[in-house]
């Protein structure tokens, strides 16, 4: 445990010296929450848009913005340059200690920084969009829509972590990137909410984990996902975990063995 | 200016080669970007799926407008985005001085050295899908109005080019920020829709701070006849000034570079 703990606390150092970066990204995802509250407030149409009223559609927004920064363990980029330029070896592979725990200490390092960049721009805007915003209905909304975000990190570390891992067996591998991104915003309703796509679509979403990365703890907190549904969904969200996890793990044994790296 | 010219071909030429070295990799590229356009574009149906217009645009002509910026997203990322990330690299690792040395206009090369085709596939497919979603659903327009059209639509490239240019040289005073490409896609992404829904502050902010009314939606408008050919002037004055600036600019933040090591 010692040693994770000093990964954290080194990560949490290394962080702040990305703080002009971190602006630059606080700024950036502004916009497209700016963008898409404005297009709902100004659009001309009934009360209900696919089954959210207009206050409701600005609070997904918002707080799509705080999932995405508390749920954002997306280590693939440094992992795979791990691997492409040999440092890997020194960092992970002979030392004792589990390469999972290890990137997820320094992951939580970073966001145990960026969480508070996060949640100060989310108050911002709950604030500049405070009557629109809809505070939550009980207590259990917030605990179940909590819990099911802590899952989606866990989700989301997993999955990207497997990208990394394919490092091990290719040499250009950002395609993987561009369509994990696709897939969130798209099938995983940080476009959209998912209640706008066709029936059919919505049905395979419930299935497919991207909406267990984001849309599904804003349903929560909304009030969208009845409750005989909460537990198979959680079940889901569940089982995905267990199979990114492993897969994780036997990438990671299988890409050892067939990992060739040079000048270490 | 042929000297520039010529130095593009090249550099053209030469990124072609290196594309040609993964031709896979540019084949995916290629196939998951106009998959990333084409989503957009169904984005559109969607949304109007469930409201009946957005400021007085109707669902036609907001899917115009859809096409119309991706086509602009994707020429910028063809060069402008690869050529200014690589420059954000040079200033902040002290790369620039094999540039400077030469006897080129080195803000110039700079900022189109470096190319990516897979937006290439993308531009031209866009630009087949425009021309074809023009004529099926039956819009009269004019000669004048698509020439118009092309001049609004370059000097919001310019516009917009500058813009970019401008933010990454400020590399030379903040070293440590890697990731203005970050703003640059979203801020063009604000132009998904027709900047007249903002009003107010917003208004302000996202159509005419960051100068997104030039992406889309006022080349679209005179294409599609909603406004007078002559409008086309304001984005040209715009242009102008954009660019001196961002000129004026890198000559004045080029006294700040103190290279790596020569």
């Amino acid at each position: 445990m010692r040693k994770y703990l000093s990964y954290f606390k080194i990560s949490i150092g290394n962080t702040f010296a990305y703080r002009g970066p971190i602006i630059v990204w606080l700024v950036g995802n502004l916009f497209p929450i700016v963008t898409f509250s404005t297009l709902w407030l100004s659009a001309s149409a009934g009360n209900q848009i696919a089954g959210f009223t207009r206050a409701e559609l600005v609070t997904y927004y918002i707080l799509g913005l705080l999932v995405e920064w508390l749920t954002n363990w997306y280590p693939y980029y440094w992992i795979k340059d791990e691997i492409a330029d040999g440092s890997i070896v020194g960092s992970a592979l002979t030392k004792p200690i589990s390469n999972y725990w290890r990137i997820f200490s320094v992951e939580s390092g970073w966001h145990f920084v960026t969480f508070f960049f996060g949640v100060i721009s989310v108050i911002a805007l709950v604030l500049v969009a405070r009557n629109y915003f809809i505070f939550p209905y009980s207590l259990l909304n917030i605990v179940l829509s909590l819990a099911s975000v802590i899952l989606s990190i866990f989700l989301i570390f997993s999955l990207s972590l497997c990208m990394g891992y394919l490092a091990f067996w290719f040499t250009k591998i950002d395609a993987v990137d561009s369509l994990f991104w696709a897939a969130r915003m798209f099938l995983g309703g940080q476009a959209l909410p998912i209640s706008f796509l066709p029936h059919f679509m919505r049905v395979i979403t419930f299935a497919l984990p991207f909406r267990y990365m984001f849309s599904f703890p804003l349903e929560i907190y909304l009030g969208k996902v009845p409750a005989s549904q909460l537990p198979s969904a959680f079940i889901i969200q569940a089982v995905w975990i267990v199979i990114f996890v492993l897969l994780a793990r036997l990438m990671w044994i299988k890409g050892n063995q067939a990992y060739t790296s040079f000048g270490n | 200016m042929k000297r520039n010219l010529q130095l593009f071909l090249q550099f053209v030429r030469v990124n072609w080669m290196g594309e040609m070295e993964f031709r896979f990799n540019l084949l995916i590229w290629s196939v998951i970007n106009v998959f990333w356009s084409a989503s957009f574009i169904l984005m559109i149906n969607l949304i109007y799926a469930n409201v009946n217009s957005i400021a007085g645009w109707d669902k036609t002509q907001a899917t115009v407008l859809v096409i119309i910026q991706n086509i602009f997203v994707g020429i910028i990322w063809f060069f402008v985005i690869p050529s200014l990330r690589d420059l954000s690299h040079k200033i902040r690792k002290g790369e620039l001085d094999f540039i400077l040395t030469k006897p080129v206009d080195a803000s110039f090369v700079l900022s189109v050295h470096k190319q990516e085709f897979d937006s290439y596939v993308r531009v031209v497919t866009l630009i087949v899908a425009l021309c074809l979603y023009l004529a099926r659903n039956s819009f009269s327009i004019s000669p004048l109005s698509i020439v118009a059209f092309a001049v609004a639509f370059v000097s919001g490239l310019v516009i917009i080019y500058s813009l970019f240019f401008l933010l990454t040289t400020t590399n030379f005073w903040f070293i440590g920020i890697f990731n203005f490409d970050h703003l640059f896609m979203n801020a063009m992404d604000i132009a998904t829709f027709p900047s007249q829904m903002f009003s107010g502050a917003t208004k302000l902010i996202f159509v005419y701070l960051i100068p997104t009314l030039f992406i889309a939606t006022l080349p679209t408008q005179i294409l599609l006849g909603q406004i007078s050919p002559v409008a086309a002037l304001i984005p040209v004055a715009v242009a102008v000034v954009f660019y001196y600036l961002s000129q004026k600019f890198w000559n004045f933040a080029l006294r700040h570079y103190s290279s790596a090591s020569s």
